[in-house]
């Protein structure tokens, strides 16, 4: 258990390129918290530079009151577990899970105390006399998350660990994951690219872009309030509609207009923000579920309700995504209720855009002027 | 050592009895009560002095274990009476065994160092390869692990154990923080796409499996050779590869021989014709004239195939701000980066300028914390 502070951190290359960039960033104890982005985002270097397999070269990093910056790995009291299993293929689940506590020379009874802990804590207990073949993806994963706990370490570095499993198995581990981070009671931080895994496991996550954090949040103060179009763009699924508009100021009413359609834009957007940017272009950006093509809604906001054209129909089970193109020129992707949708391909039909859950963004900066 | 450690081990199974092996000097190398490992019995010196082959004290039992004619280790175990004392007889004759077996082992892998390093004739290893049970004409692919000089050991062990099996991956140390890896690539060599995909999980796994107890390696990975005879020249490669991919690879743990590109050919000019070649290229010092900005948009611009929409979206900079860059490098350098020409001159000239600035440095490329 250990919390973490991420002071200025900066990882520079010979040659000039810089992987990570003033890296701020405090992790109270327990925390579950995601490092997600695009590759090449910096967050396994970030990772590594925690894990000391990576030198830090600038800033300073602490766990709990402790500068770790010269800390060699091994004493950094951090276990890490990695996409590729990495499993001894001789050894048994047992000696797998023994084997770094045997490198450190532990006695005996405490190895065998720690890895009986681990496989209990895991449920793996009857699988200690198998070797790694005779594991399937689920349980080989579970094996790697053992080795880490039975180092009994301050803190748990996951770097991509689903990676290498199926979908379905990627869902069921998640959640064992998160299970675990109750019982351990300990700091975990989790790189991934995968937006979902990010959103359902973390208690905060940290998304990154080309070095720089974007933003730190909740995962639902991320969906709901992103603070640019990288974050919103790249948070959800199916992502954010993003349009080209303009903001028009008449008296205390704000519109925002595009492909000749004006949406009137409810009260309180006319905060001092939007009102200054009367003829401005801006970045229009709507949520595919803030689209809606149900009849009562759409009839009674008229001010926010629009005509497309439906190209493709995606019937999910659960909710149908609708691809669809307003003016013959603006492609829009809304996620609508199968059980009330009517929408055929081919079909125009009358939408109507949920003004409450909309963002604007600066054109120039895209940064978000009001969500 | 391992094998002695395995006996003592199984046959702690077979007895119960507590037992173990120290060397000449009393300095206990297996035994079953793993805290008396590295530790120094001082009985040693008692039992070396006796001409007896046994000896005795109130509770254990010793006994020489004469290998040739030299004694080469003192085995003991807990007890004191005849039935004891038959057992460490049997225990120092597998112990013997063991230490033979090791030994070829290690003669084994003294032969694929000789190989590696050159030190034997061409004509002879595949005559050698076959005396050492080693099969000749299979594809084979070396990598180095290169790690601290304090971790190097602790690698050794944890490759050795990832790859447990000598017909997949034959491991062995060459110096304190470089360790072999010499696979068998007998199923990858089918076409690129196999070749690609076999060094990608290899070297992957090395650095997961090492990165899995707090190691840090870089991984040089030589080119695929169709026999034993050719061993050498993937072994020079994969340390062409680590050589050159810590001066040029920046961000990678693993470099790859096939992919050094214009590094390779860089790393072996003269540092005087390199400066010359600057000179003439980026006069006065035009490309210090470059901000951080410009530069990563050239590196973007460069991995785009030059492609401006591409790069400006990648960016996330409008195209004119784009061109607006590269207008700026036609000005400071004299080199439109649009026209190809201009493009390959650029790039050679950036990759020569941090080959001459790791010159500079004096730094050991390998150096690892």
């Amino acid at each position: 258990m250990a919390s973490l502070s991420f002071q200025h951190v900066y990882k520079k290359y010979d040659g000039g390129v810089v992987a990570v960039s003033d890296f701020n960033l405090e992790v109270a104890d327990k925390e579950f918290i995601i490092l997600v982005g695009p590759s090449g985002c910096g967050k396994s270097t970030t990772l590594r530079m925690l894990a000391g397999l990576e030198d830090i070269s600038e800033g300073e990093i602490y766990i709990e009151d402790r500068l770790i910056n010269d800390v060699l790995p091994k004493d950094r009291d951090i276990a890490m577990v990695f996409q590729n299993y990495a499993l001894y293929p001789h050894m048994t689940v047992r000696e797998n899970m023994a084997f770094s506590l045997k490198l450190k020379k532990m006695p005996k009874d405490e190895i065998a105390r720690r890895v009986d802990e681990a496989a209990k804590i895991l449920e793996i207990e009857h699988l200690l006399d198998r070797k790694p073949k005779a594991l399937s993806g689920g349980q080989r994963q579970r094996v790697a998350l053992g080795r880490a706990i039975v180092r009994d370490p301050k803190v748990f570095l996951m770097d991509e660990p689903l990676s290498n499993l199926d979908a379905k198995l990627r869902v069921q581990m998640r959640v064992e994951i998160t299970k675990l981070h109750h019982k351990l009671k300990t700091t975990f931080i989790y790189v991934t690219h995968d937006q979902t895994e990010a959103m359902t496991m973390g208690t905060r996550i940290v998304v990154m872009k080309d070095g720089f954090i974007q933003q730190v949040d909740s995962p639902t103060e991320l969906y709901d309030n992103p603070k640019n179009t990288f974050v919103a763009g790249f948070i959800g699924m199916p992502p954010m509609n993003f349009i080209n508009a303009t903001l028009n100021v008449e008296g205390s009413d704000v519109y925002i207009s595009f492909e000749n359609i004006n949406i009137k834009l409810p009260e309180r957007y006319a905060v001092d923000e939007i009102m200054a940017r009367d003829g401005q272009e801006v970045i229009f950006g709507v949520r595919p579920e803030a689209i809606t093509d149900e009849a009562t809604f759409v009839s009674d906001h008229p001010e926010a309700s629009f005509a497309a054209d439906v190209d493709v129909v995606e019937m999910l089970g659960a909710e149908t995504y609708l691809y669809v193109t307003v003016n013959a020129a603006l492609p829009l992707t809304c996620r609508v209720d199968p059980t009330t949708s009517q929408s055929a391909v081919g079909e125009q039909v009358d939408l109507a855009i949920d003004t409450s859950r909309i963002h604007i963004f600066d054109k120039d900066t895209e940064a978000a002027i009001v969500s | 050592m391992e094998e002695i450690k395995k006996c003592v081990k199984q046959a702690k199974v077979i007895l119960s009895k507590e037992l173990g092996v120290m060397d000449v000097s009393g300095l206990i190398i297996a035994a079953t009560e793993p805290e008396l490992e590295d530790t120094v019995d001082m009985s040693a010196r008692a039992v070396l002095k006796t001409a007896d082959l046994f000896s005795c004290t109130s509770d254990k039992t010793y006994m020489k274990v004469i290998v040739g004619d030299q004694t080469k280790y003192i085995a003991y175990i807990e007890g004191t009476d005849t039935q004891t004392r038959t057992y460490l007889e049997l225990i120092a004759e597998w112990i013997k065994t063991a230490s033979k077996a090791k030994g070829t082992d290690a003669e084994r892998q003294m032969f694929t160092k000789n190989v590696l390093l050159e030190n034997e004739l061409p004509g002879d290893i595949p005559l050698k390869a076959r005396e050492y049970g080693i099969e000749c004409n299979v594809p084979r692919l070396v990598l180095v692990a290169r790690t601290s000089k304090e971790r190097g050991a602790d690698a050794l062990e944890i490759l050795q154990n990832f790859y447990p099996d000598e017909t997949v991956a034959s491991i062995f140390a060459m110096d304190e923080s470089t360790t072999i890896i010499v696979m068998n690539a007998k199923d990858a060599v089918l076409n690129e796409d196999t070749k690609n995909e076999f060094i990608r999980a290899t070297s992957q796994s090395v650095v997961d499996c090492l990165g899995n107890e707090s190691i840090s390696v870089y991984v040089g990975v030589g080119s695929f050779v169709a026999s034993y005879q050719y061993l050498a020249k993937s072994y020079r490669d994969a340390m062409l590869a680590l050589r050159v991919g810590k001066v040029f690879g920046k961000n990678s743990y693993v470099s790859r021989y096939d992919m050094l590109g214009l590094g390779r050919l860089i790393y072996q000019l003269p540092a005087t014709l390199c400066h010359m070649f600057i000179e003439e290229v980026f006069p006065s010092e035009a490309y210090a004239t470059l901000d951080e900005d410009t530069l990563d948009t050239i590196d973007c611009f460069f991995k785009n195939n030059l492609n401006g929409s591409e790069t400006a979206r990648e960016l996330y900079v409008h195209r004119n701000t784009l061109v607006y860059r590269l207008d700026k490098v036609k000005k400071n350098t004299g080199l439109d980066l649009r026209s190809f020409d201009d493009a390959v001159l650029f790039k050679m000239a950036s990759m020569v300028r941090t080959y001459l600035e790791y010159l500079d440095s004096g730094k050991d490329g390998n150096q690892i914390r």
